[in-house]
């Protein structure tokens, strides 16, 4: 790794914000869930008004549900020309909205997370993404997730799992 | 020894999905000692088509492409989810060493 942990933090800092996480979103698809998330990135000035709009168009092409440990997720996202800031918007909700599972356009998962990524620079982004991804296979993270009482308790369980060194 | 190989990792960006598949990739390389044998690059599916020739592995990560890049293909989720990861890679090790 070129950067050192102290950098690292700073990173993690500006990646995970509690202000762009929902716990107990009540949504009836995901493009709800895609434009709520997307409004919280907007108004803090994380993507361009372009971003929900590409992300949804994206998602219909190259489906990102994935059929994790116990909880589906999805992991939607989009070019970087329509983000400004990286960062990591996270939605538990109430109930499973329905994805297609990624690389297929025939199979479907029902995800109850969904972590819609703003990335500007994959490479620098890679070793968070990296992480999160090694959680999902690990057993019982995304349970507990899925359970946190409130938005800061989510981002407390990320930052502390997301800080760790890789597995 | 056999000559290093090229693996390409495509996604529908080429921004999140086969980085992220693109790294885990490299780490399983080097468990098994394999990372000698392989240079893995990523790219996505607009590039793929005009670029796929130059790479001797294809892992993809995108629904249904029926092009025949006219280079082997292995699905690239196995990374992301880590269901089914040990024959993917078994699949790859087995074309890293192939003549």
């Amino acid at each position: 790794m070129k950067e050192s942990k102290t950098d690292l933090k700073e990173e993690l800092k500006v990646f995970l914000n509690p202000e762009l996480i929902i716990v107990g979103l009540k949504a009836k698809n995901k493009e709800e869930v895609v434009r709520k998330l997307a409004d919280l990135y907007l108004e803090r000035g994380y993507v361009k008004d372009t971003y929900a709009d590409a992300v949804l168009t994206r998602e219909k092409s190259f489906p990102t549900g994935l059929p994790t440990l116990d909880v589906h997720v999805a992991i939607p996202h989009t070019d970087i020309i329509h983000c400004i800031k990286p960062g990591l918007a996270v939605a538990i909700l109430d109930e499973p909205v329905e994805f297609f599972e990624m690389a297929t356009l025939d199979k479907y998962v029902y995800p109850e997370i969904i972590f819609l990524l703003s990335i500007i620079k994959p490479e620098d982004q890679v070793i968070w993404l990296q992480r999160l991804v090694t959680r999902f296979q690990t057993e019982g993270f995304l349970k507990k997730l899925r359970n946190v009482p409130d938005a800061q308790a989510c981002y407390e369980l990320l930052q502390e799992e997301l800080a760790k060194e890789d597995l | 020894m056999p000559r290093k190989k090229v693996i390409f990792v495509a996604c529908g960006s080429g921004v999140a999905s086969s980085e992220t598949a693109a790294y885990k990739l490299r780490n399983k390389l080097k468990e098994r000692n394999l990372h000698n044998l392989a240079e893995v690059k990523v790219v996505n599916f607009r590039q793929l088509k005009s670029i796929a020739k130059q790479c001797d592995i294809l892992v993809h990560i995108a629904p249904n492409d029926p092009t025949d890049y006219g280079v082997p293909r292995v699905n690239g989720v196995p990374f992301l989810t880590g269901f089914g990861l040990d024959p993917v890679m078994d699949e790859i090790e087995k074309l890293l060493k192939a003549e």
